[in-house]
This record gives structure tokens, C-alpha cells and sequence, in this order.
């Protein structure tokens, strides 16, 4: 073994109190850490995925009208061909069109405001997972209204409460259609949602894509295309292969100035984005604050153990030992310090991120309610830590270059001792 | 008169404390030659640990020529002094002085593993003199395991491991009882005799002036009197 190494795990075995003292700092700050990297991590993808998956979707493909300002008439034509040939794409796993409408949704005793969500049930079941909140009634049937079967709709359980209907009864929209007409029709609620994303709970309507693009008078075109992708976090790059695909695709037809554009979540949803960055920037904070703390510990433990064996260094300069090389042997001291305590908290954080990755942790012990609801996305139940790699190595490699910053300094000044009044005992 | 391993012309040191200097060495003659096992004798503050500090390049002289083993040691810098040190000088200290976490063996190799001898190399030096010196069977204890003279002996192997030009002493038997004393110093007598290294002391123990093969008597920081054998 390396001497520097050897002297340095034995001189922690020397004052074993004030190793394990130490040893026990460094290592909770690192399980801190690692759990906190994990449980923020897996909170942070819950909301990704809870903004994104019910309804956003990962990607949205709008004219570049309609995403610099929405509006009815600004629809594009995207039949099952232009679907196919987005899915086609590595980075695309599923495609939804959808009619995107705001109306007035009501009946003899009372009426709300409403978005109007035309959507193709199949599709819209393989890009997001809206209709898995369905807890009344059913979804939408996979064919469009016809002279035997009115026009179906899926409310929000919100919206549904506040109109005081359930699945079969009746409700009358009134909406702007794209010609500037006033679009109408009788509507059969067959359905309440519950997603946990608070824009679809509480005033959201979904009807069959062909039923609204009839009210709206859209005749076959679409405001958007949501897709989905494996990882929320590719998204960027999944928006740009779509994007280089409509290139290629000139436009879908429309000219220049209305060409489609590709958009992942990261700009559909600026607020939920500058969170993460947030979150993500205030780990640096949390580092700063919690590995202070182990600093100061490493710092003055190595201050004391030098200050300790002043007398020893100088004997050890006197026989032929280099300064640099004292420098060096009290720097990896401190190494072997915060290594052992980085890899056991690594080791504990691990165990404990890793229970809260299988288990979760529940959050009702925090609240009466069962849950709270942030950035329109409903917590509730059991939030899932994200293990991974990363999340237990960041915290460990940092506390090692801390340990040695921390180091630096008391063996600096040993490495200055004069070794003559030293072993006289004169400093 | 065998040829200078030491030379000091007029070497002076002087220590400043404060507004206060005070003159350890006032102009020191003298020069050890290879193979010597000398003595610096004097009453306390004479200058004797002074001067071998200087010759151990463990300070540096206020003025005056000094050479050891051919090299100018007056202005050497930190980590050529280490250096010079490695190469040419062995220390044994009063206190022993051992590093408490190593073994015997460990201590006694150190100044081996610090010129990046291989471990075959370091067992085939420090093996035979630890068996030379007595400590066979101990190569595994730690200081505080070991008795004063057994941590002397350590210390003196540690000394002896890189074949130094010259070996200084500081009162190496200070904190030793007579018959430890006298082993030690036998022991060391022996070394100088079999191997040729030079020991040069700094002490005022009887024990070491009777085995010396000369005393170099110093009062007031100068030498006083030079004695041979």
C-alpha cells in the first residue's frame, strides 16, 4: 500500500473518537445528499411526467400561427399518412391530433366556461394517459357521433361537479367556430375524468375528434399534434428530428409563414421548466450549505492532527522527507478522511433512496388533505425517489474534492514547519 | 588524519527573538573527516545541537563556509535541504522520535520508501540490520510496544538504511538507563567500524566521551578544546 495511504488510514485509527466523529459528518452529509439528489429527482420527473402525460404530451406540432397566437381558424390538415410518417421517427413512440376549442358548455340550470378537447380516442389513449383517469362512466367510443348516437363528451370531474351532470346526462356547447359562425350542438355526457393535472380536472371537456372539428367547422384540420417520447428529458431532441421531418415534409403543404412547428414541453411549459432549473440550481445551494459543514469538520480535524503531530513532521522533514511530499501525504489523509465517510454515506443514502425509489414515501404523513396540488400537477399518494448512478456518485466524488480542498490548508502550514525548533520543542 | 567529510570556516548562527539576538555560534572551526566517531561536548548552550542542526542542513548558518560531503549547506533551499538530508545524513534523535502508527520494520524503511527503493531492495537492507542491531522477532511492533534503547535501535537502522555519508546523534542515550546506554553506544561503535559511516554527537553523557575516538569541547558557541583519542 502506498505510504501516504498507509499513514493516512492509520492516523484516522489514532484519535478513533474524533475520526468517527468526523467520519459520521461527512457521511451524513453525503446520504443527505444522495437522498436528496434521488427524492428531488423523482419529485421533479412527477411533475414532468403528471404536466406532460395527461395532457401536453412530450412534443406539440402546431402551425406557426397557432403557436404564436391560438386561434380557431388557424388549423393545418393532418390525416393518418402525416401521423404515420411522425411516428415513423425513432425518437416518437405515439401521435395524437387534436381540435382545440373554448366554449360554453351548459344545460337549463347552469352553464361554465370550457375547454373543448377534440381528440382521436385511440391515438389520444396511445399518447397520453388521460383516459386512465376515467372514474365515471367510460371513455370516448372510437367512432364519431351518427344519426343513432348523439355526440359523446368527457368531463373533468371539476367541470362535471360544477355542472351538476354524470354520465347520461345531456349538455348544449356554444362555441366560436372557424368560419366566425356560432357552432352548437347536444352533447351526452359518457363520461368524469380525474387526472391529477388540474387544467383537465376542472375545466376540460373532451369530445371525438371528427364531432368537434363538425361544431367548430374545421372540415378535417386540426390544431395540434401531441406526441410522445420515452424520456420527457429528450424531448428537445425529439422536437428537432420532427422538426428536420416537416422540413423535409415542406411544410405540410401550407406556406412558408403558416409552416408547422415543433415544440418539446420544455418551451410549451416555460413556468414548469424554469422550475426544474430552479430545483436543479438549488442543489448547488444545498451542496454549499450541507458540505460546509463537513468542510469545517474535515478542516479542523486535520488542523488538530497536524497541530497534534508537529513534532512528528518535523522529524519526518529532518530524516529526508520533502515538504512537498508532506503536503501531499496530509492532503491524502484528508482524501482517505472524506473518502471513507463520502463512500459510507454514498453506501447509506443509497439504501435509503433506493427504499424510497421501491416503496415511495407518503406524503400524507405531511398533510391532512392526502395531497397538494403544484404547478397544476395534484400530489398525492406516494412520491418515488429516482435512483440512479449519478445521483449517489455526484454527491460522493464532490465531498472527495472537498475533502481535499479542506485538506489543503492545515497541511499547507505543516509543510512549512521547521524542523530544528520543531523537535526542540521551540514552536 | 582521514579526509574532510565536514569543513566549517567562521560559521556563526545567530537566533533573533524580537529586539533580542543571541549568538549560538561565534565563529566555528573544524572539520570531521570520513569514517570519524566524534563527539561536540560543552555545557548546555554551548552551541553543540546548533552546529549539528547546521550540518544536518536542518538550519542554516547566519555566516561563515560550511561543506558536507562536498556540498555547500548554507543556503540550501526547503526542499534541497530534504534532499541533501535523504542523501547524505542520518539522524538519531534524544526522543527517538519513531512515527507512532508505523511498526518497527515500517520505521526503520522509511527513509528507504522515501528514495523509492523497491520492497525487495528495502528487506534486503533493513532485515539484517534490524537483526544487527537486536530487534529480531520485533519487526512488527509498534514504538509504543518497544522499549527507550529498542526504539533507539530503530532508530538508528532507520539512520543507517540509506548509506548516509554521516550519522548525527543529539544526546541519542539521554532518555536511556546506563546499560541500555551502553549497549546502544556499543552497538553504534560497532556500525562505524564494520560499515565506515561517520557519527558525529552532541552530548554531555560520559558514556558517549569515553567511546568517542575524539571530542571537540565547545564553550560559548566556539570550539574550546579538540581532543583525539
Amino acid at each position: 500500500m502506498n505510504l501516504s495511504v498507509r499513514l493516512g488510514i492509520r492516523n484516522l485509527a489514532r484519535h478513533r473518537w474524533r475520526s468517527i466523529l468526523t467520519l459520521g459528518g461527512v457521511a451524513a452529509a453525503v446520504a443527505l445528499m444522495v437522498w436528496t439528489l434521488a427524492f428531488v429527482d423523482g419529485w421533479l420527473d412527477l411533475m414532468v411526467r403528471g404536466a406532460t402525460a395527461v395532457e401536453t404530451g412530450q412534443v406539440q406540432v402546431h402551425s406557426r400561427a397557432y403557436a404564436d397566437q391560438p386561434r380557431v381558424y388557424r388549423s393545418f390538415h393532418a390525416d393518418d399518412a402525416f401521423l404515420d410518417t411522425l411516428t415513423a421517427l425513432s425518437e416518437v413512440d405515439a401521435a395524437a391530433p387534436r381540435v382545440k376549442l373554448a366554449g360554453l358548455v351548459g344545460n337549463e340550470r347552469t352553464s361554465q366556461v370550457a375547454r373543448l378537447l377534440g381528440v382521436d380516442p385511440t391515438r389520444e389513449t396511445e399518447t397520453t394517459a388521460v383516459a386512465e383517469g376515467v372514474v365515471e362512466g367510460r371513455w370516448l367510443s372510437g367512432s364519431p357521433a351518427d344519426l343513432t348516437r348523439p355526440r359523446e363528451v368527457v368531463l373533468g370531474r371539476g367541470l362535471a361537479r360544477q355542472l351538476r351532470v354524470a354520465p347520461g346526462d345531456e349538455l348544449v356547447v356554444f362555441l366560436e367556430a372557424a368560419d366566425g359562425s356560432l357552432g352548437n350542438d347536444l352533447l351526452q355526457v359518457v363520461g368524469v375524468l380525474e387526472t391529477g393535472n388540474s387544467m383537465v380536472d376542472r375545466g376540460t371537456a373532451y369530445m371525438h375528434i371528427e364531432d368537434a372539428q363538425w361544431v367548430a367547422a374545421l372540415d378535417g384540420e386540426i390544431h395540434e399534434v401531441a406526441l410522445r417520447t420515452a424520456d420527457p428529458e429528450l424531448a428537445p431532441l425529439a422536437a428537432a428530428a420532427v422538426a428536420a421531418r416537416l422540413e423535409a415534409l415542406d411544410g405540410a403543404g401550407l406556406p412558408e409563414e403558416e409552416g408547422l412547428v415543433a415544440q418539446p414541453w420544455q418551451e410549451l411549459l416555460p413556468g414548469l421548466s424554469q422550475i426544474l432549473s430552479v430545483s436543479r440550481e438549488s442543489y448547488l445551494f444545498m451542496y454549499l450549505m450541507v458540505y460546509l459543514v463537513a468542510a469545517v469538520g474535515i478542516l479542523n480535524t486535520q488542523r488538530m492532527s497536524a497541530q497534534e503531530r508537529r513534532r512528528e513532521f518535523g522529524v519526518l522533514v529532518a530524516v529526508g522527507l520533502a515538504p512537498r511530499r508532506l503536503l501531499g501525504i496530509l492532503v491524502v489523509e484528508a482524501l482517505v478522511l472524506g473518502m471513507l465517510g463520502a463512500l459510507a454515506g454514498g453506501l447509506v443514502g443509497g439504501v435509503i433512496s433506493w427504499w424510497h425509489a421501491t416503496a415511495g414515501l407518503d406524503l400524507s404523513v405531511f398533510t391532512d388533505q392526502g395531497g397538494f396540488s403544484y404547478m397544476g400537477v395534484v400530489f398525492e399518494g406516494r412520491i418515488f425517489a429516482r435512483m440512479s448512478a449519478a445521483a449517489v456518485a455526484q454527491p460522493v466524488l464532490v465531498m472527495l474534492v472537498v475533502a481535499v480542498l479542506s485538506g489543503l490548508w492545515p497541511a499547507w502550514v505543516a509543510s512549512r514547519i521547521e524542523p530544528a525548533p520543531t523537535i526542540a520543542g521551540r514552536t | 588524519m582521514s579526509e574532510p567529510l565536514i569543513r566549517a570556516e567562521g560559521v556563526t548562527k545567530v537566533f533573533r527573538q524580537g529586539e533580542l539576538e543571541v549568538h549560538a555560534l561565534r565563529g566555528v572551526d573544524l572539520t570531521v573527516g570520513v569514517g570519524e566517531f566524534s563527539a561536540l561536548a560543552g555545557p548546555s548552550g554551548c552551541g553543540k545541537t546548533t552546529l549539528l542542526n547546521l550540518i544536518g542542513a536542518l538550519d542554516e548558518p547566519s555566516g561563515g563556509v560550511l561543506s558536507v560531503a562536498g556540498q555547500d549547506v548554507t543556503q540550501l533551499a526547503r526542499g534541497d535541504a530534504a534532499d541533501f538530508r535523504l542523501d547524505h545524513v542520518g539522524f538519531v534523535f534524544q526522543a527517538y522520535n519513531l512515527v507512532p502508527v508505523l511498526t518497527a520494520y515500517e520505521n526503520a524503511e522509511f527513509t528507504l520508501l522515501l528514495r523509492g527503493a523497491s520492497r525487495e531492495e528495502r528487506r534486503t537492507v533493513v532485515e539484517p540490520l534490524l537483526e544487527r542491531v537486536g530487534l529480531g522477532g520485533l519487526f512488527e511492533r509498534k514504538p509504543h510496544e518497544l522499549s527507550g534503547g529498542q526504539q533507539q535501535r530503530v532508530a538508528v537502522v532507520r539512520a543507517l538504511a540509506t548509506s548516509p555519508s554521516i550519522v548525527l546523534a543529539d544526546e541519542p542515550t539521554a532518555n536511556l538507563d546506563s546499560t541500555a546506554s551502553a549497549g546502544l553506544l556499543d552497538l553504534m561503535l560497532e556500525l562505524n567500524q564494520e560499515l565506515g559511516t561517520t557519527f558525529l554527537f552532541a552530548t554531555h553523557d560520559e558514556l558517549v566521551l569515553e567511546r568517542a575516538k575524539r571530542v571537540v569541547r565547545m564553550l560559548d558557541g566556539r570550539v574550546d578544546e579538540d581532543i583525539w583519542d
